[in-house]
């Protein structure tokens, strides 16, 4: 360890920080500590920075356009050419997978930023005002708990028409509500402790104790539970892409490829089951850090 | 103290943690006979940790380190889980602060002190409940058999914790450590379980470990004390000496509490030494 | 002042508070028909047992809890029904729990701040570090967290915040039975130093006599929602009680206390 470097790890870690900043800094550091002391974390991090990477530079890494079709070399095996093999259209099948990377990348983006403020205010509104607001809110959040995500999901694109965004807004309308039950659950039981007491007595008004203290304590479980759906997400969409609801072709989504590889499963396995593979792999790669993150982020351990 | 229960020597217990080593117990060593030996201290003085390691229940964190623990003929630090497994609840009892931790929320109280006794002599089921029921009215539990269908969550503070000392007692344990036991309790609760306590100490000659951290309590009702501070007895004497002790902790923290009787107009703060 | 006697003003007056829990049908009253008051400057103490009702009434003060009641008035200002920003200036609250009253993700620092920016009060740093030295907190503490701090820390910086806004009154509930012996030393001297420095009056809720003796001129002794007698310190430690339950209580408490008599015989008489 050079001295720098030393020397930002004593900075980090000193029992006396100096500012607000610092002490913010050295928050972040402890939770990195703990998040980074688990393996399949770390591993789960790490493939999502790929794909970030990949998603980035795709232009760069990619050997082969996604689009172009090469009817002479139709559903080859994987060799040093295609190293995964081209589809039923001759197209490179790791250049669409890693172009497909761009809109499994959007669809996680997207569905979070909708999705977690949504589920936030309408949980913290809720959990803490109780009453009529708790009853209404709830009532809502339930009629959209009662269908299976699938088919809520399905019947929105249906209605708005087939393609990746409308996929996404149907995906962000099934998975708030179980965020908003999560965030309602964490405001009740954070509504009467001792330190919202305090704020009330200082004659704070109900909306900036929601704001400025029951929120932000719902956030860590929110990431977290967010971070754990995305498996569920990207399914989704790969579900919705499968049964030609979502992207269209010629777009190279995950789980549209899955369903052309479909018909050639017996002779040509590969067409499919390279982006299951990659499906597989991002799902397990969400769900390990999720988990890394509920146990980085539990304030019960500091 | 005529024969010694249980003996401890030199006890270490430390935590490898992130941010180096920490030392929660620094060389403890005592002995036990049929007496109420009392383990005062004030928090993070290593008096629970101490009485965790006789029942090998130290948080997997910690490296724990001995001469010896010697209960008896066997030496619980060498002893297989096994032998621990039989040595907890059947020859050592412990009772915690909040005894809604240490029940099963689901089962009724009585059968888990039946559960209790069945696992540790392999008896029938009815004979169980008897002794269960019988257990129940030794700790002065008025209606034992309607208690007996009880659950947790329907025991006031004080039931509950005779509940606890009923379900230790009911496998005839030869040492008994209350970790904190009364502290939850209101002071009128709190008379009914020392009672409890002490008539089990004379009658049935158990070992008693009272750890806690009141001076006052522990002096009154216990025969010997041992003052911790960071790991280490700095005192140990007799309760009935204790207004005779030397060390300055132990003087300051009888001249910290607030008395009834005799009022002051500031409390005498406590200046804590390094080298202690 | 002619002579230069104290007069003794209320300026907290209660008179037949109730709480009442649960629904309709299932109600519970946790304080019933309850009236005291407390002058101004004094230290007044709510002892009892787990369940009584002490902490419930402090609760009703600040309405933090619904409550009834014939007469609720602080510094003469009736409160039954709204409380004004005047009120949460003049009362603050000092909780048991010195964890569980700070927020778990502010620094020490923020804690203070808060206050300030909710009651807009001016010269707010300034406030921060003079409340910081009245409780005899050190600067390196400030940009620390909670759970960085000591129990004794904790409840400083709890007492720190309450004093922001310059309060006359402060409601303390059990404010050291979560404090090893030693700290709660520290802090019952400082309540008392703050006391002397700016006629605070205190309105103690605990169930430690040792505690109430000698921080209290008068108490009030609860059992089960209702006062069973208010009296002096001196009478309640003297022998002056005159209900079965208070005497009851002074002689459980009285039998671990500081009296070095064996506890075993009194034991024995109690059976």
């Amino acid at each position: 360890m050079s001295t720098a470097s030393k020397g930002l790890t004593a900075w980090l870690t000193t029992e006396e920080p100096s500012s607000a900043r610092h002490a913010a800094l050295q928050n972040i550091w402890r939770v990195w500590m703990r998040f980074a002391s688990n393996p399949l974390g770390i591993a789960g991090l790490a493939i999502i920075l790929l794909l970030v990477f990949i998603a980035v530079f795709v232009p760069w890494l990619a050997p082969y356009s996604p689009f172009d079709q090469n009817l002479r070399e139709t559903l080859v095996a994987p060799n040093a050419q295609h190293l995964l093999g081209t589809d039923e259209l001759g197209r490179d099948i790791l250049s669409r997978i890693l172009w497909g990377s761009r809109i499994t990348l959007s669809i996680v983006a997207i569905v979070s930023v909708i999705v977690a403020p949504i589920g936030l205010i309408v949980g913290c509104l809720a959990g803490y005002y109780g009453g009529w607001l708790d009853t209404i809110l709830m009532r809502v959040t339930e009629l959209f708990l009662s269908f299976p995500s699938l088919i809520l999901a399905l019947a929105f694109v249906a209605a708005l028409g087939p393609n990746l965004n409308n996929a996404i807004i149907a995906i962000a309308l099934t998975q708030w509500p179980p965020i908003a039950r999560l965030a309602r659950a964490e405001s009740l039981s954070l509504r009467n402790r001792d330190h919202i007491s305090a704020v009330r007595l200082m004659g704070a008004s109900s909306l900036h104790i929601v704001i400025a203290h029951i929120a932000p304590l719902c956030i860590p479980s929110v990431i977290v539970r967010i971070t754990l759906n995305m498996a569920g997400i990207i399914l989704t969409a790969a579900g919705l892409g499968f049964l030609g609801l979502g992207a269209q072709p010629p777009s190279p989504e995950w789980g549209a490829m899955v369903s052309t590889g479909r018909r050639f499963m017996l002779d040509s396995w590969w067409v499919g089951t390279m982006p299951g593979l990659s499906i597989l792999f991002v799902s397990l790669a969400f769900n390990l850090v999720g988990d890394a993150l509920r146990d980085a982020l539990d304030p019960r351990q500091e | 103290m005529t024969d010694t229960l249980l003996s401890v020597r030199d006890l270490k217990i430390s935590f490898h943690g992130a941010a180096g080593i920490f030392d929660a117990v620094r060389g403890v060593s005592f002995d036990l006979g049929r007496e109420k030996l009392g383990i005062v201290g004030e928090s993070g003085s290593g008096k629970s940790m101490t009485g965790r390691a006789i029942m090998r229940l130290t948080p997997p964190a910690a490296k724990v380190s001995a001469e010896h623990i010697q209960l008896g003929d066997v030496n619980i630090l060498g002893a297989s889980e096994a032998t621990m497994n039989d040595i907890r609840g059947r020859r050592i009892g412990l009772i915690m602060q909040d005894p809604k931790y240490s029940l099963n929320p689901v089962v009724t109280v009585g059968e888990q002190i039946a559960e209790a006794y069945r696992i540790h002599t392999h008896s029938s089921s009815s004979e169980a409940r008897k002794r269960a029921v019988a257990m129940l009215g030794a700790v002065q539990i008025r209606e034992p058999e309607r208690v007996y269908r009880m659950y947790p969550h329907e025991m006031s503070g004080g039931m509950g914790q005779r509940i606890m000392i009923a379900m230790m007692l009911v496998s005839e344990p030869e040492i008994l450590i209350a970790d904190e036991a009364t502290s939850a309790l209101d002071v009128t609760v709190r008379l009914e379980i020392l009672n409890l306590l002490n008539d089990l100490v004379r009658k049935r000659g158990l070992g008693l470990i009272f750890i806690s951290h009141d001076l006052n309590l522990v002096r009154r009702f216990c025969d010997r004390v041992l003052i911790m501070y960071r790991g280490r007895v700095v005192e140990a004497l007799k309760a009935s000496e204790l207004d005779q002790a030397t060390h300055p902790y132990t003087k300051g923290l009888l001249d910290a509490m607030p008395r009834i009787h005799t009022p002051r107009k500031r409390l005498p703060v406590l200046t804590r030494d390094t080298a202690w | 002042m002619v002579n230069g006697m104290k007069e003794a003003v209320p300026i907290i007056e209660i008179d037949n508070l109730s709480v009442t829990f649960g629904e309709y049908g299932d109600e519970r009253r946790a304080v019933d028909s309850v009236s005291f008051s407390v002058d101004r400057g004094e230290t007044f103490g709510l002892v009892g047992e787990s369940g009584s009702g002490k902490s419930t009434i402090l609760r009703a003060i600040t309405g933090l809890v619904a409550n009834e009641a014939s007469v609720l008035r602080v510094a003469g200002t009736d409160i039954r029904k709204t409380r004004g920003k005047d009120f949460y200036r003049k009362v603050q609250m000092v909780f048991q729990d010195p964890y569980e009253a700070l927020h778990p993700r502010h620094t020490v620092w923020r804690q203070l701040m808060e206050p300030a920016r909710i009651q807009k009060l001016q010269g707010a740093e300034a406030r921060g570090h003079a409340a910081l030295d009245a409780v005899g907190l050190s600067r390196s503490l400030l940009w620390r967290y909670p759970h960085q701090l000591s129990g004794g820390q904790r409840q400083r910086v709890a007492i720190a915040r309450a004093l922001m806004s310059e309060p006359d009154i402060l409601l303390l509930d059990e404010p050291t039975s979560a404090l090893d012996v030693s700290v709660q030393a520290e802090i019952l001297n400082l309540l008392c130093d703050l006391q002397d420095e700016r006629g605070l009056t205190y309105l103690m809720v605990t169930h430690d006599l040792g505690v109430v003796a000698h921080m209290c001129r008068r108490t009030a002794v609860m059992q089960a929602g209702v006062i069973v007698e208010t009296l002096g310190v001196d009478a309640l430690v003297n022998g002056g009680a005159t209900q079965e339950y208070t005497k009851r209580l002074i002689a459980a408490s009285e039998a671990y206390g500081e009296d070095p008599r064996d506890l075993v015989p009194v034991l024995a008489q109690q059976e």
